[in-house]
């Protein structure tokens, strides 16, 4: 393991404003590793959850989260300074992720999502934030299950777009970028996948306070009123 | 607003909706619409939902191993050994490789279709000039070259273009191979194999790997490993090779001094290339197509935004499933202005 100079992680925390990712390239080019570590802490959070819900395993995500980030030093000479670093780093993180899953030659697995009883009843007995309204925590974490297992149970070109747009706010060009097509293939993976999800989260939308069965429960548009 | 301008709308992130110039158009047309109405419904709701699943919040050991490893990467890169012979590496290979090198001669003799020239590359080199249409990246998938396994020779070269085309296939139909959402047309004269995507169609071509192939003498010896990574259970050595000395010629139009080859031991070899150049290799593969017959859209498209605003081209040099192969066997014929990323993408 190498050694890091404790400035090397959570470094940043002075009056000075926060260097822009132009900078923190620059300076990581050069081999700053003051500017490593403020890299990671800008992106690694990002980059960890997207690589989760889209692979689907959080034990394994925190690999492909530093793998992707070995790759981003890698590849730091190739960024095109006028390309959104963000953008990029997602991009990266979506190839790992595909060979990945490649590799692995299987569908994300699911036994965090399918087997959620005996780590809810955990979870139940320790968390203390819903200590006082032990059925709200409850039913928080079923819906939270839920809808990983929705998310999880998505072809793998409709989830990699349906987390960047819902869980990371990519604009639909930016999604393109990341996912290596056009605009119109992500327009047309996220209308197939949010019908999906609405289909089969329709009822948790309902108790969840969310839209009604009199939207939902018609998951044909009127015919005919398309302009 | 059409409705499907509607839709496109709706799916954006709130704050590029908003900014959006026909945003104010919006409220109207949804009032208007019912379909649009339940199309808005459905998304918003998925998206209140969605937030049902918590983030994971990374400890700082997480950051720090992050740090490490790309300070470790970094480092890797910089200590590079001053020469190291593949035969001493990969003593294994070392018997193997002129019965190699002798099996892709025959092969390219082989299975070379006859083009409109002897020589499939002067065939591409004369087919080109002109235009520049291409947009932004492609890649080309090379070589299987196992040693005591089951010779492969399949190499392609894909371009990929983001808007949409279509290729009639009135050429000679050889094969087609379907893999998920993926067609490959493999069309001869000219060992042409179209690829469409529900994306994207990509181009795929037998081109100057020909060359790199059979002119066994084009990568100077010995390479050199730069680097050994583990990324469990993969075992990966990124290993630079040049082009000879006595293939000036290539050189200068390759314009390629250094092949940084990230190697994954087990199983492939992709080579990642970046060259401006590549809008003109793009040129040499319409015009193949266009001689094989192959109707093109001539519409233009736009340089990529992603990465880099110009072209890049991404090798796969897939090796020897199974069993151990000769990586000096490699040859890269690359265009001029080329230069080599050292990873995918």
């Amino acid at each position: 393991m190498v050694q890091l100079p404790p400035e090397a992680v959570g470094a940043g925390q002075n009056l000075m404003p926060p260097p822009t990712d132009k900078e923190l390239v620059r300076r990581v080019r050069r081999g700053d590793r003051e500017a490593m570590g403020q890299l990671v802490d800008r992106h690694y959070a990002p980059v960890l959850n997207f690589v989760a819900r889209f692979v689907g395993r959080t034990e394994s995500a925190n690999d492909l989260a530093q793998e992707t980030f070995v790759k981003v030093i890698r590849r730091l000479e190739s960024f095109d300074d006028r390309a959104d670093l963000r953008t990029w780093i997602f991009a990266i993180a979506a190839n790992a992720c595909r060979d990945a899953m490649r590799r692995a030659k299987r569908r994300p697995e699911l036994t965090e999502a399918d087997g959620p009883d005996l780590q809810l009843i955990r979870d139940f007995a320790e968390d203390t934030d819903d200590a006082g309204k032990p059925a709200a925590m409850l039913d928080r974490k079923l819906r939270a299950n839920q809808v990983r297992r929705a998310v999880a149970s998505l072809p793998d070109l409709h989830r990699e777009v349906v987390v960047l747009r819902f869980f990371h706010d990519l604009s639909l060009k930016e999604i393109a970028e990341v996912c290596h097509c056009s605009i119109g293939t992500v327009g047309s993976r996220l209308h197939y996948a949010v019908k999906r999800l609405a289909r089969e989260l329709g009822p948790e939308l309902g108790d969840a306070g969310g839209i009604g069965d009199e939207v939902l429960g018609d998951q044909t548009a009127p015919a005919g009123t398309r302009g | 607003m059409k409705c499907s301008e509607t839709r496109r709308l709706l799916q954006e992130p709130e704050a590029k909706r908003e900014a959006h110039p026909r945003y104010p158009e919006l409220a109207g047309h949804l009032e208007a619409c019912e379909a649009c109405r339940h199309d808005q419904a459905e998304v918003e709701t998925v998206s209140v939902l969605l937030r049902e699943w918590p983030s994971i919040e990374p400890t700082v050991e997480d950051r720090q191993a992050a740090v490490a490893a790309m300070v470790a990467a970094l480092a890797i890169r910089s200590r590079r050994p001053r020469s190291l012979a593949w035969s001493a590496r990969f003593p294994a290979w070392r018997p193997a490789s002129a019965a190699t090198a002798l099996a892709i001669c025959v092969l390219l003799v082989l299975l070379w279709p006859s083009g409109p020239g002897a020589d499939p590359v002067a065939a591409v080199c004369e087919a080109l000039d002109g235009v520049s249409v291409w947009s932004a990246h492609g890649t080309i998938t090379p070589a299987i070259i196992p040693i005591g396994g089951r010779p492969t020779n399949r190499i392609e070269v894909q371009f990929v273009r983001p808007d949409t085309m279509r290729a009639s296939m009135d050429g000679d139909l050889v094969q087609m191979l379907q893999q998920g959402d993926t067609r490959t047309w493999y069309v001869k004269p000219m060992r042409l194999a179209v690829i469409e995507k529900t994306e994207a169609v990509d181009f795929v071509k037998l081109f100057s790997v020909n060359e790199w192939l059979t002119n066994q003498a084009v990568l100077a010896t010995p390479a050199r490993v730069v680097g050994e990574e583990w990324f469990l259970p993969q075992r990966v050595k990124t290993i630079e090779v040049r082009i000879a000395d006595t293939h000036p010629d290539l050189a200068r139009r390759v314009g390629l001094n250094t092949i940084i080859l990230h190697a994954n031991v087990d199983s492939m070899l992709p080579v990642h290339a970046h060259a401006e150049g590549f809008a003109q290799l793009r040129d040499e593969i319409r015009a193949l197509l266009t001689q094989a017959g192959v109707p093109l859209d001539p519409v233009r498209s736009q340089p990529s935004a992603r990465n880099t605003a110009s072209d890049y081209l991404t090798l796969h040099l897939h090796f020897g499933y199974g069993g151990a192969a000769d990586p000096a066997g490699l040859k890269l014929d690359l265009p001029e202005g080329t230069t080599v990323l050292d990873q995918r993408g």
